[in-house]
């Protein structure tokens, strides 16, 4: 058979975008043609495969744990030496949580959401408990396991992400916590209590309007302040 | 106070106690030299009260002062007779508080990278052209002079810039940062006031959590600046007749525009605002973010 249908109608078909009578040709043709049946079923094939691809690339989940294993056998191998970070293994984890900071605003960023995404969105949206949304400067930080307030489920899956990194560093924080000078540790805690409260504050705020995006950027913002306040604060030399 | 030299490092130790040292100190003076290429990399970790870093003509690095007795002085330069192209350098007192009283003076090439970490000593860097990585925990870092690339990171203290870096990136947690613009520059504060006032910016990004944000500084021809903050005031004063663009977004907070006659757009239930608004053409581009700060645009006074 000749005059096969083009990748381009194919395409359009197995998206949907060929309407009136150029689609009913194109079907037409198909119910003739085997080859053209064939394409189109690959195409969709692959399309769907596609869908099911994550929308973003973390890292592997147990990098960060191979880390912090490390850190703690260098701890221990090391203790009555002088007592320096092991700076390499601090860097290489810091640019972990960086990567995933910045994926994470661009996932938070990324332009419109899909049809499923809005969808889950208003659902999420109506879950969401009158007074917490009507006093947004009463909410307790958000924590890693259990969120206060329900968030979009694109928003929800970053902050996750984030909080783990968080969490991760926290941990971190508090073994090396006696190392710390009290005054930094005051320091530290004082400007973390900010900071949640802060990222609390804009994520009420997103609960109740999940298409704004500069309040979505205002939330990663505080988000990575923080992350990255922890960082340097688990960076620091002993005891200062 | 022990003193261990690698390589061929000069060392020269003195006896006596200068007169201008407390007497209750109990501090004995150090001072070494050592020939440095013009862009040796120096790396220094000190316990100790007060840093300064000077920049001079010589191509040498030469460590002075005065340090606690009972410290711990490391030092490794390379290669005897050669000049050296990196060094590291480690004081490390016998307690945190005696470590709190020693003073030295760091000189190095011009050109020279200095990586400088501390706990509680207050810098002070002049006249150093190339790199510096200042970190410390609660003391002030002062830079004066225009080195290539700066960062500097201080947990409680300020970090106060006199100069015009090419590259700069500031942090504090609760420290004020200042500065009078540069190339590229970015400075971040969970709760101390960022200010830039003078110079121009070619890309500049400055946030804060609860902190208060300053921009007085000129825009360089398609400047790209973000000024953003969650809780803290933006107060945005550009030199008369410059040309930009300004995207204003708050969350919850309010606009107060006086640079041009445009009028905020207020959001929805009476909350927040927007305000788009430009003048010139071919300027630059400010987008200034906040969750419940208030935006104020003004024109500066002056042409500093």
């Amino acid at each position: 058979m000749t005059n096969h249908l083009s990748f381009e109608q194919l395409g359009d078909l197995a998206d949907g975008a060929l309407h009136g009578a150029d689609e009913q040709a194109a079907r037409g043709h198909l119910r003739q043609c085997a080859d053209c049946s064939a394409r189109l079923a690959e195409i969709g094939a692959l399309a769907a495969g596609a869908a099911e691809l994550p929308r973003d690339i973390a890292p592997p989940g147990d990098l960060w744990s191979d880390i912090r294993q490390e850190l703690t056998s260098r701890r221990t191998a090391s203790a009555g030496g002088v007592a320096m970070w092991p700076t390499r293994h601090l860097a290489a984890a810091g640019i972990v949580i960086a990567i995933g900071s910045s994926a994470l605003t661009a996932l938070i960023l990324r332009a419109p959401p899909t049809r499923q995404q809005e969808a889950a969105q208003r659902m999420d949206a109506v879950a969401l408990p009158t007074r917490q949304v009507e006093q947004p400067d009463v909410q307790p930080a958000p924590s890693v396991e259990q969120p206060p307030v329900p968030l979009p489920a694109r928003l929800a899956s970053a902050e996750v992400r984030y909080a783990r990194s968080a969490g991760m560093l926290e941990r971190t924080l508090a073994e090396r916590r006696d190392s710390l000078a009290p005054s930094t540790v005051a320091t530290v805690e004082r400007s973390l209590r900010v900071a949640d409260s802060a990222i609390a504050e804009a994520r009420a705020a997103l609960a109740r309007d999940p298409a704004n995006r500069a309040l979505a950027a205002l939330f990663a913002s505080n988000y990575e302040r923080k992350i990255d306040l922890l960082r340097r604060a688990t960076e620091l030399a002993p005891r200062t | 106070m022990r003193v261990r030299a690698v390589g061929s490092l000069c060392v020269l130790l003195c006896g006596a106690v200068p007169a201008s040292l407390p007497a209750q100190s109990k501090q004995k003076p150090v001072l070494l030299g050592h020939r440095a290429s013009p862009s040796v990399s120096v790396k220094l970790f000190a316990a100790v009260g007060e840093i300064r870093v000077i920049g001079w003509e010589r191509d040498s690095v030469e460590l002075s002062g005065a340090v606690p007795a009972g410290s711990r002085v490391e030092v490794s330069a390379g290669a005897p007779a050669e000049a050296s192209k990196g060094m590291k350098m480690f004081i490390e007192a016998p307690t945190e508080q005696s470590g709190r009283e020693g003073r030295i003076v760091l000189r190095v090439p011009r050109g020279a990278r200095v990586w400088l970490k501390t706990g509680s000593a207050d810098m002070d860097v002049t006249g150093v052209t190339g790199g510096l990585d200042l970190n410390v925990v609660g003391g002030s870092i002062t830079v004066h002079g225009n080195p290539r690339e700066l960062r500097a990171e201080s947990m409680d203290g300020n970090v106060i810039i006199n100069g015009t870096p090419e590259w700069l990136r500031a942090k504090t947690a609760t420290g004020d940062i200042t500065f009078h613009g540069g190339q590229d520059v970015g400075a971040s504060t969970i709760s101390g006031t960022i200010r830039t006032t003078g110079g121009t910016v070619e890309r500049a990004k400055l946030e804060a959590t609860t902190g208060a944000i300053l921009f007085a500084t000129g825009l360089a021809r398609s400047a790209s600046v973000e000024l953003e903050t969650h809780s803290g005031t933006i107060d945005v004063e550009l030199p008369p007749k410059t040309a930009a663009e300004l995207d204003v977004a708050t969350i919850t907070g309010t606009i107060e525009n006086v640079w041009t006659r445009t009028r905020p757009v207020i959001g929805g239930e009476g909350r927040g605002a927007t305000l788009t608004t430009a003048m010139g053409v071919s300027g630059g581009r400010v987008v200034v973010r906040s969750f419940k700060g208030t935006v104020r645009l003004n024109a500066s006074s002056s042409k500093d």
